[in-house]
């Protein structure tokens, strides 16, 4: 009886919250009109709709998905993703999954190409998708993107881990918000196994810094506690550093510097940085950030 | 147990070499053993200006000719009819698979183009069906006894790469169980009685391959480009490691750097080092390129 009553529960709950969801979409944009029936997915049944994909969305502790399909004769559709991430930090790491250097001014960050746009506001990260681009299409999936990001009241707030990455040499259009080791290896290889000990109760952040010729990267990581990060600092040093001794900087085969750092629950390597003096400097200053100087 | 086996592959392997030649399948681990020349697994890659045109249209003539060559180059006969005679009979009760996904399906000039030198060995009509999505039910290709497997080359989200051995996941009632650790055991399927033995030829289509997938829908025409080339072959393993290894080349040369692919293609690998389906080290290939060099990038 119980159980009964929490699955209905579940369901008027998620009934709910598709309801608000539709409220975000138009029925019809210039001549494209949306199909009589969404569809609606939540973390069970995702793979029906996507087939592969639908684990980066999990990995983001996705909830509900609501795809509404538009229509006009004699052109490709237009399909809408509405993803309910639960949380705006979320919302923003599945959006940096895949944006590249890009800015459209469209919700908190978009990104376009080739008659895809992705966009995340608050909690929500949209995907409006046609096969393929024409002049018409380009202009009304922009247009749909304008109306539903209107439509999204709230605005979220970045992680927090952002803030503690250096500002100087930032690219401020290639940040990666994620939780696994997947979501890492996918933006910057690490190692095949999961030598961060990383998963769905850690938040990674990876910075990318553009020196001159050199691209170098600052991932920071927090976990739960103090001795999870303990632990992961272990095996990131035996399974990747193990020269290191109490070196705290090290040179590794291709010329360049790896650094690394705990503070509290927190860890901070630099990856790839040309010059031991610049890895020293960023050590530093994120070592103060995360202290609070 | 070693001390590979507990990080497996990192990015140092990169950097010192030792994993370069493993780079092609993300994680392949070549033992010094490999290194020794063995007997090579023959591919073909055949590849013409014209058989897709800046629209993406394949053009029919040149892909029939382009398969006569590799199927002609794989067996080693000089005749178009010879060639396609010893790959299947004309007593032979044949099922293409094919592939439908959405952006990127086998295009029905391949589907045709094979079909046609399948009726002109002497295949009857009625002997030959082509298929994808619930061939494990199809009561035609349980009971036929030979197969030919044409997909086209891209990646994917759950295997890291979908080529020759993951088109097979139709020939199983619940794909999913196969899904899990990067579609490891994918090959098994192959193993399958009512799938082992029964492959004559391979062709893995990279005409327009997908090099990279973003989104929900794992596609966008930006990450497509017009490669215009076949591979031939009747080693499904040795085929789909080519084909990693072209995705990887391409996505240096566009993205700049390695980039790893959104899921390791351990099922390429584990195909050939645990199910013994053929092989996956690119040493032990003799690729034999036919036709247009331009931009060949393996």
């Amino acid at each position: 009886m119980k159980r009964l009553f929490l699955i209905s529960l579940l369901i008027f709950f998620q009934y709910g919250v598709s309801m608000e969801m539709k409220n975000f979409l138009p029925k019809e944009i210039n001549g494209w009109k949306a199909l009589d029936k969404d569809r609606i997915f939540n973390e069970q049944t995702i793979f029906d709709y996507i087939n592969g994909s639908g684990e980066v969305y999990l990995s983001y502790n996705f909830r509900t998905l609501l795809v509404r399909e538009f229509k006009k004769y004699g052109q490709t559709p237009i399909v809408v993703d509405l993803f309910d991430m639960g949380s705006a930090e979320d919302a923003f790491g599945v959006f940096t999954h895949d944006y590249e250097n890009q800015e459209l001014g469209i919700g908190q960050g978009s990104f376009y190409l080739s008659g895809s746009l992705t966009f995340w506001k608050g909690s929500y990260f949209v995907s409006i998708w046609s096969e393929k681009e024409t002049e018409e299409i380009k202009k009304t999936i922009f247009k749909l993107a304008e109306l539903i990001s209107n439509a999204i009241p709230e605005k979220g707030s970045l992680p927090e881990l952002i803030n503690y990455l250096p500002h100087r040499n930032l690219n401020t259009k290639n940040i990666r918000f994620f939780h696994n080791h997947y979501s890492l290896n996918y933006h910057y290889f690490l190692a095949e196994k999961n030598i961060l000990n990383l998963g769905q109760n850690t938040k990674a952040v990876l910075g990318e810094y553009k020196f001159k010729y050199t691209r170098s990267y600052i991932l920071i990581i927090e976990y739960k506690s103090k001795k999870e990060a303990k632990n992961a600092i272990k095996s990131f040093l035996k399974n990747y550093l193990p020269e290191a001794g109490e070196n705290r900087i090290v040179q590794i085969e291709n010329k360049k510097w790896i650094s690394f750092g705990q503070i509290k629950n927190m860890i901070f390597i630099l990856f790839d940085f040309p010059q031991k003096k610049l890895a020293e400097q960023y050590l530093n200053e994120i070592e103060n950030k995360l202290r609070g100087v | 147990m070693n001390e590979k086996s507990i990080k497996g592959i990192t990015r140092r392997d990169f950097l010192r070499g030792t994993a370069y030649a493993a780079l092609f399948s993300a994680l392949g681990l070549l033992g010094k053993d490999d290194l020794i020349a063995e007997k090579k697994t023959k591919v073909v890659l055949v590849r013409d200006p014209k058989a897709v045109d800046w629209k993406n249209r394949v053009n029919y003539e040149v892909i029939l000719e382009m398969l006569d060559q590799a199927v002609m180059a794989l067996t080693g006969e000089k005749k178009p009819f010879l060639a396609w005679r010893k790959i299947v009979k004309p007593e032979d009760i044949v099922g293409i698979k094919s592939n439908v996904w959405g952006p990127l399906p086998t295009p029905h000039e391949v589907e045709n183009a094979i079909k046609k030198r399948l009726l002109d060995v002497g295949v009857k009509e009625k002997n030959i069906k082509i298929r994808d999505r619930g061939v494990w039910r199809d009561s035609f290709f349980r009971k036929a006894n030979a197969y030919i497997n044409v997909r086209p080359l891209r990646t994917h989200h759950w295997s890291g790469i979908g080529g020759c051995i993951k088109n097979y996941i139709p020939f199983v009632p619940m794909p999913w169980e196969y899904h899990g650790d990067s579609c490891a055991s994918l090959a098994s399927i192959w193993k399958l009685p009512h799938v082992k033995g029964k492959t004559r030829l391979n062709i893995l289509l990279a005409l327009t391959p997908l090099f990279h997938g973003i989104g929900p829908h794992h596609f966008n025409p930006a990450y497509v480009w017009p490669y215009r080339g076949i591979f031939v072959g009747k080693d499904p393993v040795a085929l789909d490691a080519l084909g990693v290894h072209l995705l990887q080349e391409k996505r240096k040369q566009y993205f700049g750097r390695y980039r790893a692919f959104a899921t390791p293609v351990k099922h390429v690998y584990l195909a050939d080092k645990k199910f013994h389906l053929g092989t996956s080290d690119l040493k032990k290939i003799n690729l034999i390129k036919i036709g247009w060099k331009e931009g060949i990038l393996i």
